[in-house]
């Protein structure tokens, strides 16, 4: 009995302890709502190490050299044509004439001639040379020369030119021209000289200049009518298309042109502001003359330029004229050099700290008396102008602004916010604040990326030598919030503005570049998602 | 004393090498409150029904089970304050998560079952279709889905190391004896299987590990993975049910039990059960791919400036990252041993008590069982037994189960859980099994019993 009740006492407890445990709240799974599922991710977007090379070498005419101690000098070099041979000498066509009459020929007047007689004349003409200068002897490269005659006799007449000065092969040129009386006049006659590779002795024998000597022979074979007199025999030389292989003669009254080049200075493309300190700069006029005559160069200005603002900055103190050496052969070139440095000018490093954006230099310069001289066809004066400049001094305030096309599409029903990191370990001894702006297509601020100015690249540390000890390491972020990021899907471009100095630059601390410094760069992307589940 | 109780288990699995990634059934409620239906057998094979003859076809037992270590579903829906809505929180669920859970089902059906009592031996034959599948989650893994990696988890490794899918299915031919000594003191029984495998998927090996650094965002994935599969079909394959008799994927395994009555009053029990291997040889898949660290720092722009094939290029070294060997080699798997101790006292003839510790293995990984049961024998065809469990890191399991006998027949229901009927979202364990057996004859005892 007892064990009855003991036994219905605990079926009873356990029904209890069943109905207390279940009674706990249970959950109503029909009230689920919808939620946001909000993951976090982040990953790694670029990376990339630039070396010096990157940084300052493009696709214009600077190069980067390194020198014996392993620092770098970044150059900037142009090569021109100064002048070559036709700006000096040009052969224009030209015409020589000769009329005479029978009577000046001293053929005799009468009733009626059936005979053959033979009557000559010498000429010497003047060469037309517009631009100066005593020329000797011509090797032509090509070139005409026309023969015409033409006679009112009514008798045969025959011509025979002989050219002494005038040689083909060796040999002076004769040409023929033989008129055949046929009843009517006037009589014409033609021929040609082809002048490739003839060579024209202009010195008239020995001495002269500019001259050309023609002897004609004129025979009359009669025709049984009478000699006047007056009857005419001329003739006409036209020389065309005139060009030489080498012109000897000498040249001092040639009058040289003005030549003026210029150098971008890439250094400073896209500075607007700031002072650079460059330790030694120099510039180097490299002369290549290949004309068998001497110059004295004469630099008319050399100076920099901001383009901007159109300000310029003149190199003085320098040694402005400077003779070159003449190519003592034909085909040989005479280098001579010209360096300008601190040494040899008053303000070589003043004109490169306001950032110009180019050099300019204007040459002129005349011939010296010096002898015979040659100016062969491809004879010219070649400058090649290098800036140097030597990556070490210092540099504050310098201001840069690039714009870059560009587009930033976060904007994505999933995406609640992004943020960028931008990770730069700098290995160089610049420090910059940088300024980034999301603009539209008309230039409209989108998003002040950075808020302002930021310490995005932080300056390595350098020894007392200017060599940098240690890379220095910037992150930063930059947040688009949800309610920015439709906004900033209209991004076209985006604005650089970069404010920066070498390291210490404000306290005048040297640095110097080497091609060792690196610049480690890491972009990567944090985005917190939104998704309804 | 209870370290050197479970230092002294894990030792002895090790030993034996009994190491499995599935999960096995585990029916609580079943072990000590259910001894003498002829289904217990199956539990520790020195039980037995107490009639002389068992049979069923189809009928004897049907167990299925389902546990999640990582988290209850309460854990992971929660009211919102405003309008007590429910919401999808996986943070509430990930603070309740170990660093590596598990997501498990199990399923037992007996498909024919025989015992027989003769003087002090008991004969039995069963057979019996077996399925266990396991999902091992590592906390980092859910928290790399649902956070990110760019929260918690950002600037360390994201450890997700033994993630991975175990699955066994196969069924199981077995013998079964017990016998009793010392005057019916102590009783000792054995099982033993053949086994023909169905179906199988291994994960010997996962090592997978996502570390994202701090201030770079660098990803550098980790890993390594050896993953066995048999009898899972392609997609040009249809799926072979052969497996379930053929035996060309072989195994054997014994089970092993022993009951004390250290008095009338007090019995101790212990059993091992599924000590043994399946060798899979038929429609054998294995993934394999060795150590691998690989980093990505975000596309290089100085290559990306000058080869054009550069994006093609890092797609082409992910591919070569992630590529597995793949060869049809055939592998054994060791079955998921579970080692059983267990007490009853008997505080009348009509109410006992009891505990029972559970010990398995999962991913190399020990996991107990504590049970407490309570048992009622309110009449002779009727028993009814309340339990409760601490187990998958959840102390609110209690178990209910009943048996009735009568009329040549035996019939029980037993669960784990019986709240996660009443309450499925705050359940992490439920475990069921209903059986229906004819049992014919009593024993000597019995008929005593029944005389006195």
């Amino acid at each position: 009995m007892e064990n009855s009740r003991n036994n219905k006492r605990i079926a009873f407890a356990f029904i209890l302890a069943t109905l207390i445990i279940s009674s706990c709240k249970k959950l109503e799974l029909n009230k689920i709502a919808t939620e946001a599922w909000s993951p976090n991710l982040a990953v790694p977007l670029a990376i990339g190490e630039f070396g010096v090379y990157d940084v300052l070498s493009g696709n214009d005419s600077s190069v980067l050299s390194v020198g014996q101690d392993v620092s770098l000098a970044i150059l900037y070099s142009e090569n021109k044509d100064i002048l070559v041979a036709a700006d000096l000498i040009d052969l224009p066509n030209q015409n020589f004439n000769y009329s005479a009459s029978m009577a000046s020929y001293g053929v005799p007047i009468v009733p009626s001639f059936s005979g053959t007689q033979t009557v000559s004349t010498n000429q010497t003409f003047s060469l037309n040379n517009a631009a100066g200068g005593s020329l000797y002897t011509i090797d032509f490269q090509s070139g005409i020369l026309n023969i015409d005659v033409a006679t009112n006799l009514m008798h045969s007449l025959k011509y025979d030119f002989i050219f002494p000065d005038l040689l083909e092969n060796g040999i002076p040129v004769t040409r023929t021209i033989d008129l055949v009386y046929n009843g009517s006049t006037p009589q014409v006659g033609t021929t040609t000289v082809n002048l490739n590779n003839a060579i024209l002795d202009l010195t008239n024998g020995s001495g002269g200049s500019n001259e050309i000597r023609v002897n004609l022979d004129l025979t009359i074979t009669g025709s049984g009518n009478p000699i006047f007199g007056t009857e005419y025999a001329n003739f006409d030389l036209n020389l065309s298309n005139l060009d030489f292989d080498l012109i000897t003669g000498e040249f001092s009254s040639l009058v040289l042109p003005n030549a003026m080049d210029t150098i971008a200075l890439k250094l400073f493309n896209n500075t607007t502001q700031g002072t650079f300190t460059i330790v030694n700069p120099t510039m180097e006029f490299k002369f290549g003359n290949s004309f068998g005559l001497p110059v004295d160069i004469n630099f008319n200005s050399i100076k920099t330029k901001e383009l901007v603002s159109g300000a310029e900055f003149p190199l003085t103190g320098f040694p402005a004229s400077f003779s070159l050496a003449q190519a003592t052969n034909v085909g040989q070139v005479a280098t001579s050099t010209l360096m300008i440095s601190d040494q040899n000018s008053a303000n070589i490093q003043d004109i490169l700290s306001p950032t110009p954006k180019i050099l300019i230099y204007d040459i002129g310069g005349s011939i010296p008396t010096a002898g015979t001289q040659f100016i062969a066809h491809d004879s010219k004066i070649n400058l090649q102008g290098t800036l140097t400049l030597p990556l070490e001094g210092y540099a504050t305030g310098f201001v840069m602004r690039d714009t870059i096309a560009a587009t930033v599409n976060l904007d994505n029903e999933f995406i609640e916010s992004a943020m960028i990191r931008l990770n730069i370990d700098n290995g160089f001894p610049i420090e910059a604040k940088v300024h980034i702006l999301l603009v539209d297509a008309n230039y409209n601020v989108l998003k002040d990326l950075t808020n302002g100015y930021q310490d995005l690249i932080k300056a390595a540390p350098v020894d007392g030598t200017g060599k940098v000890t240690q890379s220095a390491k910037a992150i930063n972020d930059f947040t688009l919030t949800n309610a920015e990021l439709p906004t900033v899907k209209n991004t076209a471009y985006i604005i650089f503005e970069v404010g920066g100095q070498t390291t210490d630059g404000n306290l005048g601390t040297v640095v110097k570049f080497y091609d060792s410094y690196k610049l480690s760069l890491r972009l990567g992307l944090q985005v917190q998602g939104k998704v309804k589940i | 004393m209870m370290k050197n109780y479970q230092f002294a288990l894990i030792a002895f699995l090790f030993l034996f090498g009994i190491q499995s990634n599935v999960l096995a059934q585990k029916n609580f409620g079943y072990y000590n409150g259910m001894q003498n239906l002829p289904q217990s057998h199956y539990y520790n094979p020195s039980w037995n029904a107490k009639n002389k003859l068992y049979f069923s076809i189809g009928t004897g037992m049907h167990s299925v089970g389902i546990s999640n270590s990582g988290f209850a579903l309460k854990d992971v829906l929660v009211a919102r304050p405003q309008d007590d809505s429910l919401v999808i929180s996986p943070a509430g669920a990930i603070d309740k998560m170990a660093r590596n859970n598990f997501l498990s089902a199990t399923a037992q059906n007996e498909l024919l079952g025989f015992g027989i009592k003769v003087k002090q031996n008991y004969f039995s034959f069963a057979v019996i279709n077996r399925f266990d599948f396991s999902f091992a989650y590592p906390k980092d893994f859910v928290k790399l889905i649902f956070e990110g990696n760019g929260g918690s988890l950002l600037g360390q490794r994201a450890n997700m190391d033994g993630l991975g899918l175990n699955m066994n299915s196969y069924m199981e031919y077995g013998v079964g004896f017990n016998r009793e000594f010392l005057d019916a003191k102590l009783k000792v029984g054995v099982r033993a299987k053949l086994l023909s495998g169905i179906a199988n998927v291994h994960t010997k090996k996962s090592v997978l590990g996502l570390t994202t650094d701090q201030e770079t965002f660098d990803l550098t994935i980790d890993g390594a993975l050896d993953l066995r599969t048999s009898g899972i079909p392609d997609s040009t394959q249809q799926f072979d049910q052969s497996g379930a008799y053929n035996f060309k994927n072989h195994g054997t395994a014994f089970d092993f039990g022993a009951t004390y009555a250290v008095s009338e009053k007090l019995k101790i029990t212990a059993s091992i059960l599924d000590v043994g291997s399946i060798k899979w040889t038929q429609n054998v898949h294995n993934y394999n791919r060795t150590d691998f660290t690989y980093t990505f720092k975000g596309a290089d722009i100085n290559q990306a400036l000058n080869d054009s094939n550069y994006l093609q290029n890092i797609q082409d070294t992910l591919k070569n990252v992630f590529l597995l060997d793949k060869n049809s080699q055939s592998y054994r798997t060791a079955l998921p041993t579970r080692i059983i101790l267990g007490g009853n006292y008997d505080i009348n003839s009509l109410f006992g008590v009891g505990a029972v510790w559970f010990s398995d293995f999962a991913n190399k990984k020990y996991r107990p069982t504590l049970s407490l049961t309570g048992t009622l024998h309110v009449k002779n065809w009727l028993f009814v037994n309340l339990n409760y469990s601490m187990t998958a890191r959840s102390a609110k399991n209690i178990g209910f189960g009943f048996a009735l006998k009568g009329l040549g027949m035996s019939y029980f229901v037993a669960t784990d859980n019986i709240l996660a009927a009443l309450n499925p979202a705050g359940a992490k364990v439920f475990h069921i099994s209903t059986g229906l057996g004819f049992c014919i004859g009593r024993t000597d005892k019995d008929k005593i019993n029944k005389a006195e």
